[in-house]
């Protein structure tokens, strides 16, 4: 049984201008960066990308529309961030100057609703369950939408509507979820929220794993979206409400003892891992919110550290495992979900190009449609050359993202482990 | 006026205004804000903005780029990726950027003879991903592989860690397509071995642009190799590694990579990686070896046997994961130090016997601005990079720090290396070449450039019938030039014998009376030797240190002289796995049409330094220059070797045979085919490959049917096949017919038919037949003319001797008076 450690050390916000100036402009970044690759522009590259933030921090000004628009085309990857060669902090830089973008500059009015309207619906599921609805009598459209330069967001949007909208029933309920057997562990899985409206099957089946593998589980209800989505749209007093808010719904679970909170949703821990960080300077919050990002991990971390249960399927699968990068880049999940899978016994392919992202990216496949289709082709492509009977991924924006280009299915890692552990096929496999 | 109104408005309005029209608005940035991220480059310190940037996709973007910027009087800046160190892209505000990072496409892989055609903005680690499934890969590994461009590592001719084994960039150039200064293109080499202007695509390499826009690359790809084994050596005392490393050499291992880390780097590597560097007094010494498994095994017994007598400790990595992981510490160096502080890095090389004095030296030049510094060096080549450490916050310290690099490199100068290795001079370090060059070595560099590049006249003076039809053979290059110069002496034929004129109203320049070698030292691999020393002197001398030229020499080499062998680059059957002449030709002394006494290169394996004219020399058949001195590449003597036949090998399929057997860590240093009635004089049934193969590699598995000649067989046999002398002397109907190496299977299949004798060589399209009556010679041009690629000659008579039509593009820059005449001969073909 995993314990908790002591409250760690409370996390120190950098400053931007020290993770500027720890820059070389070695320009090691570039060919890793998705962007770069598709328009090859110095400007589209983190090292052209840093060098606009220069002009950004400490400059009275309102940023100019060049910067702005650079900038926007960041997926926050940071892919550059793993081949750093010094390690250069991109995540909180370009987190940075999102705030300063938010703060300072006036976006023109389209630009402005659509990230309102995302900011605003996506992490209320209530909101985002009456929208869809209402949406989906307008996907018809989507096609058109899609054509008209200035209408290609909405198209997006309209687009990853799912033809039969998901409604309140089948969403997977808060409560305690027992360990059949004897426990050897209790977590925490945030209820989240839009994968929460569009696949619940996702968490059910995470919760019928670990309870398979003798992991007592809690869904905590009274929590809300872990703030990624505010965040990378720049809102972040908005995203540090939500945090704080996720605080104090969770923190007296740890109090209660934990051994892991562990997320479904890679683009989501990424966050709640970074809570410490994002809550340093607030006195009421930062120690709280450093101990609960000590204690996130992605299922797949929390999955290799305990002892998993004889499978009771043995679907014989060649497997494309897609790497979030949220996960291989942000977080360094890398080998966990990897070694899960052939430990199960699947038969994984090596797609080329693996640290490339699917061009999802939160809410970047609605507001640069153009380039976040192209990667989502790409990537797409390398996935499937190995002729993958399913791709598996750790986070549901890329999933549905990437199944825009390809007829392959795609589903979470943790249902096809699911599968082999408790013998629950997924849906999406017929 | 034009200095003092640089871009007049009009001119401004103009060259964007044509540049407008041209390139879309994706593809050409003009907005101020959009141009400051190309004054960016490898450093931490950024240049001025450009005035615009071109992104081009395609060579007539280029072209059309280029022809704009031509018309407005604009200096136009290529740029890659953006990775050097030497503000080699760094534009001045006035400039047009034209980026290549669209140029992407690869193309013409042939992945049987392992060559590949890419654009120049092909990143170079990509050129090893694309081929790496058919077992190749591309060898130059500069250290920012992963990023850099081929068109940027061409123009630097860049290096990396394994240049020892590997060499650089211009050993990997088969053939370049280059955009001149007004728009114009040239192309230079290609696949085929002879194709023209090779010599060319040398000096364009490392050239930093100054030749012309490399817009294409033919590339020579390497074999991967099965296995891979690491050392780890302890050092007790700094001065340890030369003297080891010279050890290692002479055993004749040749690692892949051999580097140097003084205890700080170590230490730093260490902290970056953990992968387990020891903290030894003296620094450490990493030895990669890669190879057949019998050569990597053979390879750590002889380097562990060194370390022992040496009385250090060693460690040995006998698994390949284990090799590749006690390297990566060195492969994240830049990172490693760059956690630590800025830093400025230099990439000095010196001859090898002197990198235990280049260390000392580093030491003091850090020592005397109050400075620290961590230093590694490549034992193989001679490379010393030291990155000195100073406060990026402090502008005074950055000055300092600037001119301790420069008193580093000046150092190296000094003692006969160069300033710079594998970085270029680009802008920062282009006033050193003062320092490692004559004035009037800069000078006609200058004007090569321009010739080429289009911006000089190319008329060559045709000297009158004035002649005095003398035999000179002037003793010192002091004497060679003021004959030259003294304009009453008329045109010349350049020899190296003591023999009067073949032309008519010519006199004799030989070079018979400078004979001997000037400089050999046996640890530092190289050799300076006269232009008039016969070849085979020096090898007898070479043989007595255990050491031989990197190219064969041939049988009947009594008369050839050095300057013959570089004049002519003769094939030698170990071209197309060691490099030819041109590839073992380090540095040259010569004296120009004008008389200038000019020096190329460096007595180091790695320059970056100025043009390498030398390179141009070579296969020049004494038309540019008349050479008084080259400094040569030497090995260590081969632990033997044999040459196999393998009967009953379709023509069709021997180049993905010798492929495959490359693959295996075979290492081959010969590979002909030859036809049924050929290998008959071998005692062998139906067509044979013919491999020559190194004994001490092991993994002769796959050739062990063979039939192996006696040594001396064997050698008049590779001393024939690469010029085509195997049919006997009584035959006049010897053919070359050169074409893309893919298809020089599919031609001897075509000729076995016509009943033609055949001998193919691997990789270069090279194929040799010879037929016995006029009809056939009929029927064997038909066959050669089916191929659009194929080009054909008939070897001329000794009675008929051709005059070759081959004129350098440089001649109007060296001899622009036409003093050095073409010398007629019957032997010239292939170059």
């Amino acid at each position: 049984m995993l314990k908790i450690n002591e409250l760690p050390d409370i996390g120190d916000a950098k400053d931007p201008q020290d993770i500027l100036d720890s820059c070389i402009n070695c320009g090691c970044c570039n060919e890793i960066c998705p962007t770069f690759t598709v328009l090859n522009d110095e400007n589209d590259g983190p090292r052209g990308r840093i060098n606009l933030m220069r002009g950004l921090f400490g400059n009275e000004d309102a940023p100019d529309d060049h910067t702005v628009k650079h900038l926007d085309r960041c997926l926050s990857c940071t892919a550059c961030q793993t081949v750093c060669p010094v390690g250069v902090d991109y995540m909180h830089l370009i987190d940075a100057a999102r705030v300063e973008i938010a703060e300072k500059y006036v976006r023109p009015k389209r630009d402005a609703s659509l990230r309102d309207l995302l900011a605003d619906v996506l992490p209320d599921p209530d909101k985002f369950r009456s929208e869809m609805q209402r949406a989906s009598k307008y996907k018809f459209i989507a096609g058109v939408a899609s054509a008209v330069p200035g209408l290609r967001s909405y198209g997006a949007l309209l687009e990853a509507v799912p033809d039969s909208v998901p409604n309140l029933k089948t969403e997977l309920a808060a409560g305690h979820y027992e360990a059949t057997g004897a426990s050897q562990g209790k977590v925490m899985i945030p209820s989240g929220c839009v994968q929460k409206v569009l696949d619940s099957d996702i968490n059910k089946a995470a919760i019928a794993l670990l309870n398979a593998a003798g992991v007592d589980v809690t869904v905590p209800g009274n929590d809300n979206c872990c703030g990624a989505i505010s965040l990378h749209l720049g809102k972040e007093d908005q995203a540090l409400q939500m945090a704080r808010s996720n605080i104090d719904a969770w923190y007296p679970l740890i109090e209660d003892g934990l051994d892991a909170i562990v997320i479904t949703t890679s683009g989501c821990g990424t966050t709640i891992k970074d809570y410490g960080s994002l809550l340093a300077k607030d006195p009421d919050y930062a120690q709280k919110a450093a101990a609960i990002s000590a204690l996130a991990l992605d299922i797949t971390e929390y999955l290799v550290k305990i002892t998993m249960p004889e499978p009771v399927a043995q679907p014989d699968l060649t497997v494309a495992y897609h790497a979030a990068c949220s996960m291989q880049h942000t977080q360094g999940v890398k080998f966990e979900p990897r070694r899960l899978l052939i430990d199960a016994g699947c038969k994984l392919t090596r797609p080329s190009n693996e640290s490339m992202c699917c061009g999802s990216a939160g809410t970047y496949s609605f507001t640069q449609p153009e380039i976040a289709g192209e990667l989502g082709s790409r990537k797409a492509k390398s996935l499937t050359e190995a002729k993958p009977d399913v791709i598996v991924g750790g986070n549901l924006g890329c999933l549905s993202h990437i199944a825009k280009s390809t007829d392959v299915p795609l589903i979470h890692t943790v249902q096809l482990l699911a599968w082999i552990y408790t013998g629950t096929k997924p849906k999406a496999l017929g | 006026m034009k200095d003092f109104f640089p871009h007049s408005v009009f001119a401004r309005t103009g060259l964007i205004g044509d540049l407008r029209a041209r390139f879309s608005a994706t593809s050409l940035l003009t907005a101020p804000e959009a141009c400051v991220a190309y004054a960016t480059r490898g450093m931490a310190d950024a240049g001025d903005a450009p005035q615009a940037v071109v992104l081009v996709e395609t060579t007539k973007d280029v072209q059309d780029a280029l022809a704009i910027c031509h018309a407005h009087g604009a200096q136009a800046v290529p740029r890659g990726a953006g990775t050097n160190l030497t503000c080699a892209v760094s534009p001045g505000s006035d400039t047009v950027i034209i980026c290549t990072s669209r140029m992407r496409g690869l193309s013409d892989f042939d992945a049987v003879s392992g060559t590949i055609r890419v654009q120049a903005g092909v990143r170079n680690q990509a050129v090893s991903d694309y081929v790496a499934q058919a077992g190749w890969f591309y060898a130059p590994d500069p250290s920012s592989r992963r990023n850099c461009t081929i068109g940027g590592n061409i123009a630097t001719n860049s290096g990396g860690s394994s240049s020892l084994r590997s060499g650089v960039t211009v050993n990997h150039i088969a053939g370049l397509t280059v955009v001149r200064n007004d728009g114009s293109l040239r192309v230079l080499g290609g696949e085929r071995y002879d194709a023209d202007g090779l010599d060319l695509a040398s000096v364009m390499c490392g050239a930093e642009g100054r030749m012309g826009f490399v817009v294409e690359a033919v590339l020579r790809l390497s074999p991967i190799q099965p296995d891979r084994a690491a050392l780890l050596i302890a050092l007790v005392a700094k001065d340890q590694a030369q003297a080891i490393g010279a050890d290692i050499l002479a055993s004749g291992v040749v690692p892949a990579q051999m580097d140097y880390l003084d205890p700080r780097t170590a230490a730093l590597c260490e902290a970056q990686t953990g992968v387990g560097y020891p903290d030894a007094k003296g620094g450490i010494i990493l030895i990669d070896l890669i190879g057949s498994a019998c050569a990597t095994s053979n390879g750590l017994d002889k380097i562990s046997q060194i370390a022992q007598q040496h009385g250090v400790n060693w460690t040995a990595f006998a698994a390949p994961q284990a090799a590749a992981k006690i390297w990566q510490g060195r492969e994240r160096i830049y990172g490693a130090v760059a956690r630590v502080s800025r830093y400025v890095a230099t990439d000095v090389a010196v001859p090898l016997s002197k990198i235990t004095k280049m260390l000392d030296l580093v030491d003091a030049c850090v020592q005397a601005a109050g400075l620290t510094h961590a230093t590694t060096a490549h034992l193989g080549d001679g490379t010393v990079h030291s990155f000195v450490f100073y406060d990026g916050k402090c502008e005074e310290t950055r000055q300092v720090v600037e001119h301790c690099g420069r008193e580093i490199r000046k150092a190296a100068i000094r003692i006969g290396g160069t300033a710079t290795s594998e970085y270029g001079t680009g802008t920062k370090h282009r006033d050193l070449l003062s320092e490692q060059f004559t004035p009037t070595d800069l000078q006609v560099q200058a004007r090569c450039a321009e010739t080429l590049d289009g911006r000089a006249p190319v008329a060559i003076k045709q000297v009158g019938g004035l002649s005095s039809m003398h035999i000179y053979s002037p003793e010192t290059e002091q004497e060679a030039a003021r004959v030259i110069r003294d304009a009453t002496t008329g045109a010349f034929e350049v020899t190296g014998r003591n023999r009067a004129a073949r032309g008519v109203g010519c006199s004799v320049l030989s070079a018979n009376a400078l004979r001997g070698i000037t400089h050999h030292d046996p640890t530092e691999f190289t050799v300076t030797v006269r232009a008039g020393t016969p070849l085979e002197q020096l090898s007898n001398y070479l043989l007595d240190f255990g050491q031989r030229l990197t190219f064969d020499v041939p049988q009947d080499a009594g008369g050839v002289t050095v300057g013959a062998a570089v004049a002519r680059n003769f094939p030698t059957s170990r071209r197309p796995f060691a490099g030819s002449v041109r590839d073992g030709v380090l540095a040259t002394r010569a004296v120009t049409g004008l008389g200038e006494i000019i020096a190329t290169g460096a007595r180091v394996l790695k320059n970056a330094a100025g043009l390498d004219l030398g390179k141009a020399l070579v296969g020049s058949l004494g038309q540019l220059c008349f050479l008084t001195e080259a400094t040569f590449r030497v090995v260590p003597t081969s632990d033997g070797e044999h040459t196999a036949l393998v009967g009953h090998t379709a023509a069709e399929d021997f180049p993905a045979q010798v492929a495959q057997f490359m693959q295996t860590g075979l290492d081959i240093m010969g590979a002909a085919h030859v036809s049924a009635d050929l290998a008959e004089q071998y005692g062998l049934e139906g067509p044979a490959m013919v491999l020559r193969v190194s004994s001490k590699a092991g993994g002769h598995e796959g050739v062990s049917q063979a039939r192996v000649l006696p040594d001396a067989q064997a050698a008049s046999l590779w001393d024939a096949l690469p010029r085509g002398d195997v049919f006997g002397s009584a035959h006049e109907h010897v053919a070359l017919i050169s074409c893309l190496p893919s298809t020089g299977g599919v031609i001897a299949a075509r000729l076995r038919d016509i009943g033609a004798a055949v001998a193919m060589d691997w990789r270069g399209g090279l194929v040799w037949a010879c037929v016995h009556s006029p009809q056939d010679r009929a029927r064997l041009t038909a066959i050669a003319q089916e191929h659009s690629d194929a080009r054909l000659r008939w070897r001329p008579s000794p009675d008929d001797p051709e005059i070759t039509d081959r004129i350098s593009p440089l001649k109007p820059a060296l001899d622009p008076l036409g003093r050095f005449k073409p010398v007629p001969t019957s032997t010239h073909f292939p170059i």
